[in-house]
């Protein structure tokens, strides 16, 4: 999962120009001047609403105090924030519609939403809901993405091991994106690269899985084994199962015995 | 309204163990009522009590201790319910703690029931952590008007005219009104000598970081920052004879801060200690891989000593982490 930088970017600089853990907290940390555009909360409430949402300690419950935001404040400035969490936690619980669905809203809200663009774009190249008009489509959406990430640099007071993570983490699922797109559109070694890169920068499951399927339709059988075998231990649930299935199809391939 | 604050959601934000006894009896009877149940000091806390209390959230204060001070916070809130204090140490834990939204709803808490002299103040700095400017501005003139002749509410609101709202002379002038109350206030000192450096002053800033320093010394405190901006003055100016000083200071009274060890490798190597500058910085990159220019200057070192491989090297992870992590801490 991404660690929450970029998704909870307005308040990245701030909440660790502060979080300290000594007693001088407030004073002690070199900030810098930054007045970049934060929502407002309406009414103290809303904010507690909008905290109880980031302080959700799973998906269901995040899911579910999204939706009581947004019911209690349909106009609030926060509402980007709250469907990019939604979002999250519908992917984590592999609600394909549900992500869908606060992937536009949040688009709606923002057009250049780093996270929403790659997670629609991861969408659209999903095994079950992939179509040729979806991969075009997700293709233009990371280079977006690509482009704002260009833009992004670590606020002075971030923490840095956590940063790198986050944007490894998008620089991977575009090159994922672009590398499935390559593939899509005929031209494996463009493909094999890009998704070479996305398992150095973020070694998930889902990049194995498509790389074994690369290298297995160029002919790499013993290779796409390998890969196919990581992406079917390292999962989630449903890329086990994908995996598994071109596991068998390998091996029979090649003739193994499982 | 007195209870409209407690949620499930906020009683949960408490505290687990303060939620888990009371939230159950929240939904069923009330929460006047679930206090009046759950807790064996439903009568007025006795003074002895809170008074021990109060005596350990100091402690707890004093050292850092935040998970100490949660702790407190979660005895005085079951046993003292209608004190301020205990959800006044509450969200001050949970404040220094980064959780910044339990720490709201725990200043408001104790607020409801009286507070703390700086219950406001504190919520006030948890708003502009969350960058709630209107709330910030609300609560940080009730914090003025609680303690008017405190500097510490006039320190703060410095500090957000001068990073939230980039006012700089307004900031200047809250410093200056927080150091009329005090004039010792190192942290108003250090942050009106930052705030006139980025209006392009040197002298009147090198005078109050030099008196800021002197008023730690006297003290027994970690507050490095003045040492550390006294040393980054003096870099600036090529005296950094008189940088070294300040920022082995810095650095062994907050050895944790990777800032600190990166410009004591400046330092050492504006003094051409370049083994010295190495270890530093290698230092300051393990607490903080963001410092990329770190990999530029060790490049520069090994350059110097003609180890070009390492150079080479260090000068690839540098484009590399560039691109990462950004320019913002490059200098």
């Amino acid at each position: 999962m991404v660690p929450a930088v970029f998704a909870k970017a307005f308040y990245t600089a701030s909440l660790y120009m502060f979080a300290a853990s000594t007693n001088h907290g407030f004073a002690q940390l070199l900030s810098f001047p930054s007045s970049a555009s934060v929502p407002q909360a309406k009414t103290r409430e809303e904010l507690d609403d909008f905290g109880f949402i980031y302080e959700a300690n799973s998906s269901r419950a995040c899911v579910e105090a999204v939706k009581a935001f947004l019911l209690a404040h349909p106009q609030s400035e926060f509402a980007e924030f709250a469907h990019t969490a939604a979002m999250r936690s519908y992917s984590e619980l592999s609600d394909w519609e549900g992500a869908y669905r606060m992937a536009e809203l949040t688009l709606t809200s923002n057009a250049s939403n780093i996270d929403a663009l790659l997670t629609m774009a991861r969408l659209l190249i999903d095994p079950e809901h992939e179509s040729a008009e979806g991969v075009t489509r997700a293709k233009t959406l990371t280079q977006t993405a690509i482009a704002g990430l260009r833009g992004k640099t670590i606020p002075v007071s971030a923490n840095g091991k956590q940063w790198i993570r986050t944007k490894a983490s998008y620089l991977a699922q575009s090159a994922f994106v672009l590398g499935w797109a390559a593939f899509r559109e005929g031209n494996q070694t463009d493909a094999l690269q890009k998704l070479q890169e996305a398992i150095g920068l973020d070694p998930q499951g889902e990049y194995f899985y498509r790389f074994a399927l690369v290298n297995a339709r160029k002919g790499n059988l013993q290779a796409a084994l390998s890969l196919a075998i990581q992406a079917r231990n390292l999962g989630p649930l449903k890329i086990s199962r994908l995996a598994s299935l071109e596991i068998e199809k390998l091996q029979n391939q090649l003739e193994i015995k499982p | 309204m007195r209870f409209s604050l407690f949620t499930e959601k906020s009683l949960s934000a408490l505290g687990p163990s303060v939620s888990k006894h009371l939230w159950i009896l929240l939904a069923i009877f009330g929460f006047p009522l679930c206090i009046a149940i759950s807790t064996p000091a439903v009568h007025a806390c006795s003074p002895t009590e809170l008074s021990t209390l109060s005596r350990e959230a100091q402690d707890g204060e004093n050292r850092g201790a935040w998970q100490d001070l949660e702790t407190t916070g979660e005895r005085a809130v079951v046993l003292c319910p209608k004190d301020g204090a205990g959800y006044h140490w509450l969200g001050l834990a949970y404040l220094r703690r980064g959780n910044t939204f339990a720490a709201v709803r725990a200043f408001r808490a104790a607020l409801q029931f009286g507070g703390v002299s700086t219950s406001h103040l504190r919520l006030a700095e948890a708003y502009f952590v969350l960058s709630q400017d209107k709330f910030f501005e609300e609560e940080i003139a009730a914090a003025k008007s609680a303690s008017p002749d405190d500097p510490e509410p006039y320190y703060v609101e410095g500090r957000f005219f001068f990073q939230r709202k980039q006012m700089f002379a307004k900031a200047e002038e809250l410093f200056r009104k927080a150091l009329s109350k005090d004039p010792g206030h190192v942290k108003s000192l250090t942050h009106l000598a930052l705030c006139l450096r980025n209006m392009q002053q040197d002298e009147e800033p090198e005078l109050l970081l030099k008196k800021s320093v002197e008023k730690i010394d006297a003290l027994d405190t970690s507050y490095y920052l003045p040492y550390q901006l006294l040393a980054t003055l003096y870099l600036d100016q090529n005296k950094s004879a008189l940088a070294l000083p300040l920022i082995l200071r810095a650095a062994k009274m907050a050895p944790e801060v990777a800032e600190n060890h990166f410009l004591m490798g400046k330092i050492q190597l504006a003094q051409n200690d370049d083994s010295g500058a190495e270890a530093s910085i290698l230092r300051a990159m393990k607490l903080d891989e963001a410092l990329v220019e770190g990999h530029y200057l060790l490049a520069r070192i090994y350059r110097d000593r003609g180890d070009t491989v390492a150079a080479n090297r260090e000068l690839n992870t540098f484009k590399e982490r560039k691109e990462l992590y950004g320019t913002r801490r490059l200098r």
